[in-house]
């Protein structure tokens, strides 16, 4: 179960208060409330690949320490995190050499084969996942994965309503193509 | 309506938009009922993976990663600078360089006084004007020689051994 579902704002507000002093088993307090939903977005974000989940989840985590004296709003705390950890994969994946084989369409091919083998629509659909351009997989991601409404999606994005409304129809198009072609038209 | 527009329908059913309209089309067009099918399984599928993957052991190492890199908390530790500056100053008034105390010698050989310098006269005094003072001792005792120079806490002192020869 998800500790963060179950947080109580006052007691992440202190918590976050403890943490800014240098309280560093506050910080662990938040971390254990966060650290799945953080390693989840980020294994989505980073095509499924453990080593890169947890260098992103990593990362986010530092940067959260570092920057939480520039929080105050408790209430927003969990989309905020949720922005960090998808900024921080965007700019891994960015960081990323351009013939990047998740970029691959011939990956496609590849996946499909051993999707087959392993016979499941959820690897496919995984697998499907990786080729969606960065903007729409995080939105798909945070929508379907995270079960973040339409709205909360927007704020965590700091875009329209309208925007992910379109990037997750999109997101949806290209994952019924894709996992059709890797299930072998199944 | 054809296909391609009840395939567009149907996906923005998946986030609440009203599908009411496709029925009838679903109801004879097998194509569109096996896509609305997929489409459910491929989100349900989407929908499982929050569940997955994400192990204690993946999550432990992770905290393991993080908290060797935070620094240690500083509660506790306010003594430090204070401590630090009192033995700054502990350290400084220890080692700060004194006027080294030379006991004199108890029987003075010889006695010269330093030179009077008028800086203004055009010559110079002779730097042996001064004569030295000769004073008595006692054989087996050291030679003692005493100069005194212009700086009146620098008092320079020789002392040669004699070993019987001198008379």
């Amino acid at each position: 179960v998800d500790a963060a579902l179950t947080l109580v704002p006052e007691e992440l507000a202190g918590w976050v208060r403890e943490a800014r002093s240098g309280d560093r088993e506050a910080f662990e307090r938040i971390m254990v409330a966060h650290q799945r939903m953080v390693l989840r977005v980020a294994l989505r974000m980073m095509g499924g690949r453990l080593e890169d989940a947890q260098d992103a989840a990593q990362e986010v985590f530092l940067k959260l320490h570092r920057s939480l004296h520039q929080f105050d709003e408790v209430r927003a705390f969990t989309p905020w995190l949720y922005r960090m950890t998808v900024n921080v994969c965007l700019d891994l994946l960015r960081a990323r050499p351009e013939s990047d084989p998740l970029k691959d369409e011939r990956t496609v091919a590849a996946t499909a084969e051993s999707a087959l083998l392993i016979g499941e629509r959820k690897k496919a659909v995984e697998m499907a996942l990786r080729q969606l351009p960065e903007r729409e997989r995080a939105a798909i991601v945070l929508r379907e994965v995270e079960g973040l409404s339409t709205r909360e999606v927007a704020q965590v994005l700091e875009t329209t309503e309208a925007t992910v409304r379109s990037q997750v129809f999109q997101a949806r198009m290209r994952l019924r193509k894709l996992t059709e072609r890797i299930l072998g038209g199944h | 309506m054809d296909c391609r527009e009840v395939e567009i329908r149907l996906v923005h059913a998946l986030d609440g938009e009203n599908a009411l309209a496709v029925d009838e089309h679903l109801e004879r067009c097998e194509s569109c009922r096996d896509f609305y099918a997929e489409l459910l399984a491929d989100r349900d599928a989407l929908q499982s993976l929050a569940s997955a993957d994400v192990s204690d052991e993946l999550v432990q190492q992770l905290r393991r990663r993080v908290m060797q890199q935070i620094p240690r908390k500083r509660r506790g530790l306010w003594w430090l600078p204070v401590g630090a500056v009192a033995a700054a100053v502990l350290l400084t008034v220890t080692l700060w360089p004194r006027e080294m105390v030379v006991a004199p010698p108890s029987v003075i050989a010889a006695s010269v006084k330093p030179p009077e310098i008028a800086w203004q006269k055009s010559k110079p005094q002779s730097a042996h004007k001064s004569k030295p003072v000769i004073r008595e001792r006692r054989r087996e005792q050291p030679l003692w020689v005493k100069l005194e120079t212009p700086d009146p806490n620098v008092i320079i002192y020789w002392m040669v051994e004699s070993k019987g020869e001198m008379e």
